[in-house]
């Protein structure tokens, strides 16, 4: 028993360990490493056919700004066609779609009858009658800016790009102090996370708000897996084993409404972490092993992969060492070096992600908001819990072979 | 408990609270909580420059009449000077912006500041200026020096050696001279000392211009022989040549460096992670990404007349004589032109 809890705890302490590597690794590549170009300034007048594809359950408070942000694009109106999917809304979403294409009657409305509910699913079902050659998908809760649609199908100026993604950006920063805590969140996640992937020519994620694909790809990888729950990693999973690219584009940025209830933010991060680990069940090992990977790309698909499953095994490993500290068993490193470890692990470890949070508030130019940092650390034993029983339903998922249901996250439509 | 164990726990909480007291003034402050400036009115432009200078001159120029002098957009020590048109002989050196309803003209070694005209621009030779805006036709002699931007609504021709500053466009054709330094060009097209080369051989090329279907070709590297056709998307993980005539009717990406001998043809976009070379004649129809260089030769083409197309390189573009570019031209580190065939 004590040769077993020593051995989980040395293999916690060496994974966080090398998360710790990555995070410092990511950290300077966007402070002092090159940045790699995205497809931003591709000129075209005559750009391909898109389809927009909006998917909504229950998005009356935001479904209008959205639409009417896609209409204000400057991509030719004869190459644009924009989709709004209305996925069994209980609430009004139908009836203000319906009165929206009578006084805008470019934009087309996709009626989902069921049985079948979930992203996934809808986006399957709107995607059989779509014939453009790139597929854009948003949120109902983002409003891109006129340029970003343009921005966004740059990206594919490149043959071997499948899909690309933008940077997604909190608009009610300043509702709460969660609010304010999930756009720093989101700043270290994008502007640091995601670029540095990019720059060393690794995984960057398509995440599915704000960001497209191929169509031609998308039919060639099966479309989407129609009962995940994190369709974005799994597309993500399946791009970069059949040799396709993903660009995250920094420029192209777009708000978004972040959850403003303690509550909300709690089911948003179980389905993520949910869904997620789904994806890592069924996908780690064939992203490990794909034969088009770098060995580099390979680590960082294990550690893309595990990230949600990392917290809960963070949990063990402190459940583990409280275990061995009862039984009087923790390991003795000796006193010298365990002082060492513990003060550098203090210095560089525990602070690796909140130093990648602040590099990214500095580069967009929010220093004052820097004096919100320490409490992000009573953010991490939240979002720890709520990360581990999304792992716990995706165990039960696993193990009793049965469908995710997909729980929306409540909007509050603020929208400028 | 003791006392002094009481005090002990009391310190032990003040030293975890206080690192939270800055964040609780802040949240109650609010000095930094609006999210993240995006100006969703933006849409990427290589004209920007000209057109956001001539929306703010043009009411100013508009409401007045004859001459007149006038404070420059709010700007304290900054005054124009309106006028029907401006003719100056050489070595006239501007105090003030200049804001002309017709033609502008100065002699050589003159040096400007912001200059707009509505009619045709002629510049003399070893002149500077800061920033100018034409509404016809504009001509600068050699050694012309740019601080920040030109943007000209017609024609625009550059004399040798200048150098061109962060941005130089044209609504139609920009033709430049040799040992030209720039960072950023658009024209339709952009050409070096004459572009008709070029140009004439993009129309014989017509055929040329049917695109593939979008299959996708994954090699390792890929030497194409004379006169060979992929129909293809081509991915390559390392270096990738077209010998003379040949063509890709698709995309191309190469993990390394890509050449296009004489008269080949990509019908697509190329990117590379290292530098693009197109030699004598060569086209490419598409975009160009390069992470290193993009070097041009002597007749050398990039984009069509119809759809203009970027260059865009992560460190220098040089170009020769002859090679013609529709569309925009990006050197992050700078490029130029040369007076040789050969610019490598």
């Amino acid at each position: 028993m004590v040769v077993a809890l020593n051995a989980w705890l040395t293999v916690v302490i060496a994974l966080m360990s090398i998360y710790t590597i990555r995070h410092w690794v990511f950290t300077f590549s966007r402070v002092y490493g090159k940045q790699r170009m995205s497809f931003s300034d591709a000129y075209e007048e005559h750009p391909p056919s898109v389809t927009v594809l909006v998917p909504m359950h229950n998005e009356e408070k935001v479904a209008e700004a959205c639409l009417d942000a896609l209409l204000a694009s400057e991509y030719p109106k004869d190459q644009l066609e924009i989709v709004a999917i209305d996925d069994q809304s209980a609430d009004a979403t139908n009836d203000i779609l319906h009165a929206y294409i009578e006084r805008h009657p470019q934009v087309k409305i996709l009626t989902m009858a069921g049985p079948e509910r979930g992203k996934a699913n809808a986006l399957n079902v709107a995607l059989e009658s779509v014939q453009s050659d790139f597929v854009l998908v948003f949120d109902a809760d983002y409003t891109p800016g006129r340029g970003l649609i343009r921005t966004l199908i740059n990206a594919f100026v490149d043959p071997e790009v499948g899909a690309v993604m933008g940077r997604v950006v909190p608009r009610n920063t300043s509702r709460s102090l969660l609010t304010r805590l999930l756009s720093m969140e989101r700043a270290g996640g994008y502007q640091v996370d995601q670029q540095a992937r990019y720059n060393f020519n690794l995984l960057p994620q398509y995440g599915g708000t704000v960001g497209g694909f191929r169509r031609r790809m998308l039919a060639e990888l099966g479309g989407f897996d129609p009962h995940a729950l994190a369709e974005d990693t799994e597309l993500t999973a399946k791009i970069f084993q059949h040799g396709w690219k993903i660009v995250y584009d920094n420029r192209a940025e777009c708000y978004e409404e972040v959850p403003e209830a303690w509550e909300s933010r709690f089911k948003q991060l179980r389905r993520w972490s949910r869904g997620h680990n789904r994806v890592l069940w069924s996908h780690l090992f064939g992203l490990v092993t794909a034969p088009v990977l770098t060995i580099p790309q390979r680590i960082d698909a294990a550690l893309l992969m595990l990230c949600y499953a990392v917290p809960p095994i963070l949990l063990s490993g402190w459940l583990a060492a409280i275990a061995l500290f009862l039984l009087g068993r923790l390991p003795y490193v000796g006193g010298v070096t365990l002082a060492f470890a513990v003060v550098l692990y203090n210095a560089f470890g525990n602070f690796a992600p909140v130093y990648q949070v602040a590099t990214a508030e500095v580069l967009d130019g929010s220093t004052t908001r820097l004096l919100l940092l320490p409490y992000l650390f009573y953010m991490f034993p939240f979002n720890t819990w709520a990360i581990t029983t999304g792992f716990i339903d995706a165990v039960g998922d696993i193990v009793k072979s049965r469908r995710g249901r997909w729980d929306k996250t409540a909007r509050v439509g603020n929208a400028p | 408990m003791t006392p002094v164990e009481i005090g002990l726990y009391l310190l032990y909480a003040l030293v975890v609270a206080l690192p939270l007291l800055p964040g609780l003034l802040e949240l109650r402050a609010g000095d930094d909580d609006d999210p993240l400036k995006i100006d969703a009115s933006y849409a990427r432009d290589p004209r920007f420059l000209g057109k956001s200078m001539r929306a703010k001159v043009e009411p100013i120029v508009d409401a007045t009449h004859g001459e007149a002098r006038v404070q420059f957009l709010n700007r304290k020590n900054e005054f124009a000077l309106i006028t029907d048109a401006y003719r100056s002989p050489d070595r006239v050196r501007f105090d003030d912006i200049v804001l002309s309803r017709g033609d502008f003209h100065v002699g050589d070694r003159s040096v400007m500041l912001d200059v707009y005209a509505r009619g045709d621009v002629a510049v003399g030779a070893y002149a500077q200026v800061r920033t100018l805006a034409a509404g016809r036709n504009a001509r600068f002699g050699s050694r012309l020096s740019v601080v920040r931007w030109i943007d000209v609504e017609g024609d625009c021709t550059i004399g040798d050696a200048a150098d061109l500053g962060q941005s130089v466009a044209a609504s139609k054709r920009l033709v430049i001279g040799a040992g030209v330094r720039f960072s950023r060009l658009f024209g339709r097209p952009i050409s070096v000392i004459d572009g008709r080369r070029a140009e004439l051989h993009a129309l014989s090329a017509g055929p040329l211009l049917a695109r593939a279907s979008g299959a996708r070709r994954l090699v390792k590297t890929l030497t194409l022989d004379p006169g060979a056709r992929i129909e293809d998307d081509v991915v390559a993980a390392g270096d990738v040549e077209l010998l003379p005539g040949a063509v890709i009717a698709g995309s191309l990406k190469a993990g390394g460096t890509v050449t296009l001998r004489a008269n080949a043809c990509v019908v697509g976009n190329i990117v590379a992670r290292e530098t693009v070379t197109l030699e004598a004649d060569a086209m490419v129809l598409g975009h160009i990404f390069g992470d290193l260089d993009v070097v041009l030769h002597a007749g050398a083409l990039v984009g069509d007349r119809h759809a203009p197309k970027t260059i865009h390189a992560s460190r220098a573009v040089r170009i020769a004589p002859e090679a013609c570019i529709f569309g925009w031209l990006i050197a992050e580190r700078g490029g130029q032109t040369t007076a040789k065939d050969s610019p490598a």
